[in-house]
């Protein structure tokens, strides 16, 4: 089980969402990922799609940045 | 103060001396001088040119979409509703034509519906009660025909000059 960030800070959409997918895919049940982004809209489109993929996740607030953390399942 | 972000597609080619978006040659303007020309353009030709406008949005909208495919073909594996919200945001946010939120997507009966809000088109204080965001419209109905791939009109317009929002809605066909 590995625990993964992935940086995302700087970049805008798409990138931060793609960028999680990908990541997502590239790592296996059991394994935890942090997303750190800075872009706004990042904050609705990755936690809508780890909803629609039933995908669990922590939301942290950062100040002007914020964390998602997805568990692999 | 966070850092100012680049729009990444958006640079200057020095070969050819012109900004290019997404690889395109483009012409940089600014909202008010759009909010102004659209003004223009309604004043003098009155509702036809709602049509005109219409069409040019959407033949934009269909270049911007098929262009951000190219740029993100990832895009693609995600579902189509999600492609819908994502690619329409992507496009007007970073291209200055306004915040969309969807208020109903519904593929069986190809028929969507969102609000629109800073988009050019809002700032213009009108007379009337015409609509005046017709090319706002016909560019979501464009980037909306490329994803889904059938033929996309936008019918319906509940236009609030003046204030920062209108609702606007597309069927398909
Ligand atoms: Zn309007």
């Amino acid at each position: 089980m590995s625990l993964e960030i992935l940086d995302t800070r700087g970049d805008i959409c798409p990138v931060p969402l793609l960028k999680t997918i990908k990541k997502i895919a590239a790592m296996h049940s059991g394994d935890t990922l942090t997303v750190v982004s800075d872009h706004p809209p990042a904050r609705r489109s990755i936690p809508m799609e780890m909803d629609k993929r039933e995908i669990e996740f922590n939301f942290d607030e950062k100040g002007l940045e914020f964390e998602i953390t997805v568990n692999i399942p | 103060m966070p850092e100012k972000k680049s729009i990444p597609y958006i640079w200057l080619d020095e070969e050819i001396d012109h900004p290019l978006m997404m690889g395109e040659p483009c012409t940089i303007l600014f909202t008010e001088s759009f909010a102004s020309f659209t003004n223009t353009v309604l004043k003098f030709l009155g509702s036809g040119a709602g049509a005109i406008l219409r069409e040019v949005g959407y033949g934009m909208g269909k270049r911007y979409a098929e262009l951000t495919y190219k740029q993100f073909p990832d895009l693609r594996e995600l579902d189509i509703e999600t492609q819908i919200i994502e690619i329409s945001s992507i496009i007007l946010r970073n291209t200055g034509w306004g915040n969309i939120d969807f208020t109903n997507i519904d593929l069986e009966n190809h028929s969507v519906s969102f609000k629109l809000c800073n988009h050019p088109s809002s700032v213009m204080q009108r007379e009337d009660d015409d609509p005046t965001c017709h090319l706002e419209g016909g560019l979501v109905s464009g980037v909306i025909e490329i994803i889904l791939g059938e033929k996309q009109t936008a019918v319906d317009f509940s236009c609030n000059h003046g204030s920062k929002c209108c609702d606007i809605g597309i069927q398909g066909s």
